[in-house]
This record gives structure tokens, C-alpha cells and sequence, in this order.
């Protein structure tokens, strides 16, 4: 779980369009709704 | 984050546990843990040999605050009755209160509704105590329990609320793929892995306290 957390946030820091993208795609498999990001 | 877990204690919450009431219990549940407090909701507890009220009992018993929402009050659709247990909860925790030993007078409650005054109009009695209104929004309840933390005597600074607004907005937007990497369900999660993800999370996001 915290390699998890670790690797994300990594992700967001390192590259953020990639980060955005990895966020967006998990969020639309689960149909879960964003706050910050926005959808494809 | 602060201290307050070690200085205080932790917090019982007392609310409806649905679907409809989820973005609000978990924007209250990650609040707390950015405010430096563990809360074991009676969900925690899944032990099920133990007959409900005495899990309740041992809950209210163990934590120095308590956070009652009573915002559920419709009427059940089949059997057209209210749902008692928040109320129910509620007095146990204010009877502790009342009529408790020391540590127990000393404990603390906020109570949460989804306008405010509506609570006149059916448990009036318990005007007087802390009661805020979270619209069932989580930017408003977020702030509601923040804004009760610091009114607490005897700890340190708590970031304030539109910044745990921002904290939270962006965990739950990374819960789905927090979730995948952790092969957990995110429509599935009970409560023991969401706090689990929000105490990983706040420890990699969160500043030292310093």
C-alpha cells in the first residue's frame, strides 16, 4: 500500500501528464468522478 | 500533522453507513487523520460474535470525542419508519457524559445535521449542544470538524479547512488507482482499508510535523 502511494505520488511530481492520465484512466474504469482532474 | 491522537484520544463516529452517505463519512474520516485522530466507527469492529450495542458501548466507553450525525431522518420506504440508531447513539454518548466518571464528563461531541435548526424540529432537545449543518457536502463537513478540532482546548495548529478540502479532493481523485495498485475494489473498500490508504497517503503527503 505504501509503495503505492509512493509510486503515485513519485509519478506526480516526476510527470505530470503521465500522472494525470494514470488518475483519469483508473477513475473511469471504477466510474468515479474527479475533482482536479479533468476527464478525457 | 498534530499530536492531538497522543493528547486526546480517539473519535467515535456515529453516522449512517450507505451509499448515499459515503462522500461525506469519508471526507469526515480523512480529516481526522489529517488532524492527527484514529476514528473507530463501529464498522472497525466486525466482530461478529458481539452483539451491536455492546460494540457501541465499548466505543463510546474508549473515545474522547464523538461526531453524531442525525442528518438521517427519512422515512424508510417500505416500512415508513425513521432510522433510530444515530439518535439512539447519540444519548448513550451524552448520557456517558453526564453521568460518567471524570474521563467520561470530559468527553467531546459535534453534531452534524444537513441544515441547520433542522434538528428543532425533531430532537430538539438537544439544542445547546455543538451542532453545524454539512448540506451532505464534504467541503462543508470537512470544515465543520475541522473548525470543532481547533475550538478544543490543549493542542496545536490544524491546517484549516480549504486546505484539507484540497488534500482530500486530490486523495479521492487518486483513490481509483491507489486502489488498482492494491488490488482493492474502490466501490468495495470497508472501512479498515480506506483508512488504511488515508494514513499511507496523508504520511507521504503531509509535511513533518516539525
Amino acid at each position: 500500500m505504501q509503495k503505492a502511494v509512493k509510486t503515485l505520488s513519485h509519478l506526480r511530481r516526476t510527470n505530470r501528464a503521465e500522472y494525470e492520465r494514470t488518475v483519469r484512466e483508473a477513475a473511469a474504469r471504477a466510474n468515479w468522478p474527479l475533482y482536479t482532474i479533468k476527464s478525457a | 500533522m498534530s499530536g492531538l491522537a497522543e493528547e486526546c484520544g480517539s473519535v467515535f463516529i456515529n453516522c449512517p453507513f450507505d451509499a448515499d452517505y459515503l462522500p461525506v463519512f469519508h471526507s469526515i474520516v480523512f480529516t481526522l487523520a489529517v488532524c492527527g485522530l484514529t476514528p473507530p466507527c463501529a464498522l472497525e469492529h466486525e466482530d461478529a460474535g458481539m452483539v451491536r450495542i455492546e460494540k457501541i458501548y465499548r466505543l463510546i466507553d474508549k473515545c474522547e470525542f464523538g461526531i453524531h450525525d442525525v442528518s438521517r431522518t427519512e422515512l424508510d420506504s417500505i416500512n415508513q419508519l425513521p432510522r433510530f440508531n444515530m439518535p439512539l447513539e447519540l444519548g448513550l454518548f451524552l448520557g456517558a457524559k453526564k453521568y460518567g466518571t471524570k474521563r467520561h464528563k470530559a468527553k467531546k461531541c459535534l453534531i452534524l445535521d444537513q441544515e441547520r435548526y433542522r434538528f428543532q424540529k425533531f430532537i430538539s432537545d438537544i439544542a445547546g449542544q455543538d451542532i453545524k449543518a454539512h448540506e451532505r457536502q464534504p467541503k462543508k463537513a470537512i470544515t465543520a470538524v475541522r473548525d470543532w478540532l481547533r475550538g478544543i482546548p490543549g493542542h496545536g495548529h490544524l491546517p484549516g479547512g480549504a486546505h484539507i478540502w484540497s488534500l482530500y479532493q486530490r486523495f479521492r481523485d487518486e483513490l481509483p488507482a491507489l486502489c488498482e495498485a492494491t488490488k482493492l475494489e474502490v466501490a468495495e473498500l470497508v472501512f479498515s482499508d480506506f483508512l488504511g490508504l488515508v494514513l499511507k497517503w496523508l504520511s507521504d503527503n503531509l509535511p513533518a510535523k516539525g
